[in-house]
Formats: structure tokens, C-alpha cells, sequence
């Protein structure tokens, strides 16, 4: 059963365009609104472990690209778009119980 | 435009100030000479900035999660009794009798026993406060000077203010200690934890020193922030054990360092098994022509543990000699994190520097990282490393499957197969018999 733990309230975000950076444990996660659906993504690329949060996140193009290679990820799933990354980013599972939101890892 | 906000409701550093300092150092009535050097650790721990996920030796650990105001507590404590440690862990480990045996429970000294043999050969085993006391000159000498120094970093400066308790081992020169020396660290409570352990072999000298590191289960959160300090002497050998096994929330943040000198001989022993998040720096010197520095180093990761275990092997003399293997599984959701570099002075030649980190991935999900480095300025050296990464193969486990042992059998039969290759380094057959009891439990549960 999935170990859902709630990370922020639904007032932190104050546009479409905000991306919470977020603990799970150990884990530092991206949380962020695509059409009104909540996403939740390893802070951290898989290629050599670097910030994804220090990159250029687009919604337009639903990716977030690491400021230090270049790797692109899939906002949605985490699948690795580009090269130097192969594998993916881990995604969480998002749950909106009230005005609280909750991760657990997929 | 994406705007990126960091959510941080915690206390970001531990809790401590120079007044914590000040009020140790006159509690315990400290000789001037350690109050100065707490002072100056102090000083050092307000320069540096907490590490984080941009600095290089620290990028693939995340503690930002854990709550300074928990795990950094100090407790006022009741008087504390040996009756609270678990039996098997006041069992010897490499001899028959436990003969010399220092205990310690939530920091505080409830059993201290040491044979005559080792009293008339002049060896000194006793606790870190009051080795201070007793053997003040001696102290001064070795702690912090050489091996463990608060510019090493936060932590280290932060243990070097304020460790509260620990051990200090000290073999006069040509002596072979009678008995091995064995110091139990157990933990009932939670909240900060900074022992400082310094054993020293003059020249000549032989000692062996085992360590357990344990803790009860608690609710709250502990930081464990120590540092190991191993002299060894011209000629002598020291042989340390140090096997650690804290409760699920327990973070350990330790700096461990041995100098050997000409001709002098380190073998030390570790086993990580516990803890939720372990950063630990082991790092040997060579500083002597005939060095010799061997670590071996066992660990186990399951669930969301994360180990991370940064080596660094220095040859800072010629024809020195050092050999590291680190041998871990992990599994779950765990992590593991090896790095490790072995670095040569210029001219320092006829150096023979091996590391070796073998990893075993027992599920999807776990993540190893074995990240090797040479940094040699010298021609004519032989130095190797090795970094490599399993799983557990069908074909065996088909084959013993095949001669009746059943599947999770196997496994385990597999599984110390891989770690054999470490504990035949280790010359304790109790010291084997915990690990190899460590890795049944794990992949039992």
C-alpha cells in the first residue's frame, strides 16, 4: 500500500506556473499543475544525479531540461527525452484530500 | 515562466550554540587546553556552511529532510544501566572473555572493566573524559592534532566543539596490548549523539580495538555526528573492528581517519547495517615508507536506507601500500553510495594503491552508485580500482533449487557467496558470524 505523506497545501500555489521543491524522506520532489493536474517528479537527474530544479522547466512543451548536460525529461511520466539521460526520472503518486496534498513513490 | 519555490518548515542546521560549548567545557571542569580547542572548533563549525547537494562530496545525499530540532536534542538524562544493552552485544567478539570492556549507554559510562595484564603493560583503555583528566599530556598530545581536525568540515568541527563522550586507546611503545580492547556504544534515547574516539600505537606497539555501535528502537529522530581518529605508529599494528547497527532513525554524519607511519600496519574492519542515513568519510593516510593500510568495508541497505561511504586512501610517502574493498547488497527502495579515491604526492614512487567496491542488487528499485578515482603524480606506482554491479542469477539458484534447497535458501547461499570474499579478510570469526547473521536478517525481512 502506498505510503502516501502530505508535502504542501493548495494555497503554496499561487499560479500555474509555480514548481514546489518538496521532501519525501530523503527524496527532494518537484510538484507542479499540468491543466490542473498535479505531478510529482525525483528532484534529480538520472544522468549524474544533478538538480532538476536548477533547470529550465517548460510547460509548454510539457519538459524540464538540466541546466548541467542538457537531458530533457517528460513532465508527466519522467521518461528521459534526450541523451546524455537513458533512464528515466522517478515519478510520485499525487492524492489532493482537502486542502492538503500527499506523495508516494509509484 | 516556471517559478521555483524550495518548501522548508525545519530548523536547517543543528540546534546548538557556543553557549552548549561554554556550558560543556565548565560542567566537566575541562583543562584549559580543551576548552581553547572546543573554542576554536566552534569557530571553525560558524565559518563553514552546512553541506548540500551542491557540493561535489555530498550531491547524491539529501539529509534536508531531517529535523535539527529533533535529532539534535540533549537530553537531561536519568542515571543510565547496563541492564538496558542487549546480552549478544556484551558477548566478546575476538576472544573468549571480554575482559576489556568499556560500555556506554546514551553517552554515559555504566561498565568499565580492564584486566591487570593491560594496567602493568602500561596501555591505556579508558573513556575519552577521563583519559582528559588522568592522562592529560598524553591527550593533548594526539586529539585533533593529527587526523580528524575540524577543518576537515561542518561536522567535524561540530564534533570537535562538542563531543560529550568517547574513548581513548593508548599503547606504549614495543608493547603488544595482552587483550583485545571492546567498547559498546548503545542508544536509548533520541537526539544528538557526538563521541569522539582516538586509539593510539606508538612505535612498535601491536593492539586490536572492536567497536558496536547500536541503538534502540525510538519514535524520534537521532543525529549521530562522531569521529574516529586511529594513530599507528612506526612498525606497530593496529587491528580495528567498528560495526554499526542504529535504529531506522537514526542519520549518522562521522569523519574516520587513520595516519600510519613508516613501516606501521592498519587493518580496519566495517560494517554499516543501520542507521536511516549514514554520510561517512574514511580515510587512511600513508605516511611513512612500508605503510601499510588495508580497510575492508561490509554493508546492507534495505528499505529507504541510504549509506553513503566516502574513502580516501593518501600516500603521502614512497613505497607505501593500501588496499581497499567495500562489498554491499542493497534492496528495497535503498541507496548506496560508494566513492572513493586513492591519491599519490608527487614522487612518491613504488606505491601499490588497490580499491575495489562490488555492489549486489537484490531489487528493481535499489540504486547503487560505486564511483572509484585516482589522483597519482608519480610514474612508477601500481595502482588499480574496480567498480562493479550484479544481480542475483537464475542459473545458480535453478542449480541449487535443482539439489532440493529451496528458492529463498539459495538466495541467502548465493548472497554469502558474494560477501565471502570480505569476510575472509576479517580474521574474527565472531565478528563473520555477526555480519553474516546481519545479511539473513535483512533478506529475511
Amino acid at each position: 500500500m502506498a505510503d502516501f505523506r502530505a508535502v504542501a497545501q493548495l494555497n503554496e500555489f499561487t499560479s500555474d506556473e509555480d514548481v514546489l521543491v518538496v521532501n519525501y524522506g530523503r527524496f527532494s520532489v518537484l510538484l507542479y499543475k499540468i491543466d490542473g493536474e498535479f505531478f510529482a517528479m525525483e528532484d534529480r537527474c538520472s544522468h549524474a544525479d544533478v538538480l532538476l530544479s536548477d533547470g529550465e522547466i517548460d510547460f509548454s512543451m510539457c519538459r524540464i531540461q538540466c541546466h548541467k548536460h542538457g537531458a530533457m525529461f517528460d513532465l508527466k511520466n519522467g521518461q528521459a527525452l534526450t541523451p546524455p539521460a537513458v533512464v528515466g526520472v522517478k515519478m510520485f503518486a499525487v492524492k489532493v484530500t482537502d486542502q492538503t496534498i500527499s506523495i508516494a513513490p509509484k | 515562466m516556471a517559478v521555483v519555490k524550495r518548501l522548508t518548515q525545519k530548523p536547517e542546521t543543528p540546534v546548538f550554540t557556543r553557549e552548549n560549548v561554554h556550558a560543556l567545557s565548565q560542567s566537566r571542569q575541562e583543562p584549559q587546553w580543551l576548552v581553547d580547542l572546543r573554542k576554536r572548533s566552534w569557530d571553525t563549525y560558524e565559518t563553514l556552511p552546512m553541506p548540500s547537494l551542491e557540493d561535489e562530496a555530498w550531491r547524491r545525499t539529501n539529509y534536508s529532510h531531517i529535523d535539527w530540532q529533533q535529532a539534535s536534542q540533549q537530553h537531561v538524562l536519568a542515571q543510565a544501566n547496563l541492564s538496558a544493552v542487549p546480552r549478544q552485544n556484551l558477548e566478546p567478539l575476538v576472544s573468549d572473555e571480554n575482559t576489556a570492556l568499556l560500555v556506554f549507554v546514551d553517552g554515559q559510562v555504566v561498565h568499565y572493566s580492564v584486566p591487570n595484564a593491560l594496567i602493568e603493560q602500561g596501555v591505556i583503555f579508558k573513556d575519552l573524559n577521563s583519559a582528559v583528566q588522568e592522562h592529560g599530556e598524553t591527550v593533548q598530545r594526539y586529539l585533533m592534532t593529527q587526523a580528524v581536525t575540524p577543518a576537515d568540515g561542518k561536522f567535524a568541527a561540530l564534533n570537535g566543539a562538542l563531543w560529550h563522550y568517547g574513548w581513548f586507546v593508548h599503547v606504549p611503545r614495543n608493547v603488544t596490548a595482552e587483550v583485545p580492547m571492546h567498547i559498546v556504544v548503545y542508544n536509548t534515547q533520541n537526539g544528538a549523539s557526538l563521541p569522539r574516539a582516538l586509539a593510539v600505537t606508538e612505535e612498535s606497539a601491536n593492539a586490536t580495538v572492536v567497536v558496536d555501535y547500536i541503538s534502540a528502537k525510538t519514535d524520534k529522530l537521532s543525529a549521530f555526528i562522531g569521529a574516529t581518529e586511529l594513530l599507528v605508529g612506526n612498525n606497530s599494528k593496529l587491528t580495528y573492528v567498528a560495526l554499526q547497527d542504529w535504529n531506522r532513525q537514526t542519520f549518522e554524519f562521522s569523519h574516520q581517519k587513520g595516519r600510519i607511519g613508516r613501516d606501521g600496519n592498519l587493518d580496519w574492519i566495517l560494517g554499516v547495517m543501520g542507521s536511516q542515513l549514514t554520510k561517512a568519510f574514511i580515510e587512511i593516510e600513508l605516511d611513512g615508507m612500508g605503510a601499510n593500510g588495508r580497510v575492508s568495508g561490509f554493508f546492507f541497505a534495505d528499505q529507504d536506507q541510504l549509506f553513503d561511504l566516502d574513502t580516501q586512501q593518501n600516500h603521502n610517502a614512497p613505497a607505501t601500500t593500501s588496499d581497499l574493498l567495500f562489498k554491499g547488497a542493497g534492496k528495497d527502495q535503498s541507496r548506496t553510495v560508494w566513492q572513493g579515491m586513492i591519491k599519490s604526492l608527487p614522487k612518491m614512487q613504488k606505491i601499490d594503491g588497490f580499491q575495489a567496491s562490488r555492489n549486489l542488487l537484490l531489487s528493481d528499485d535499489v540504486r547503487m552508485d560505486g564511483i572509484p578515482g585516482l589522483e597519482i603524480e608519480a610514474d612508477d606506482v601500481k595502482c588499480s580500482h574496480a567498480a562493479t554491479f550484479g544481480t542475483l542469477e537464475e542459473a545458480p539458484i535453478h542449480y541449487l533449487m535443482s539439489r532440493g534447497i529451496p528458492r529463498n535458501i539459495a538466495e541467502i547461499m548465493l548472497i554469502d557467496g558474494f560477501f565471502d570474499e570480505l569476510l575472509q579478510r576479517i580474521p574474527f570469526e565472531k565478528v563473520v558470524e555477526r555480519l553474516q547473521a546481519a545479511v539473513e536478517a535483512k533478506i529475511i525481512s
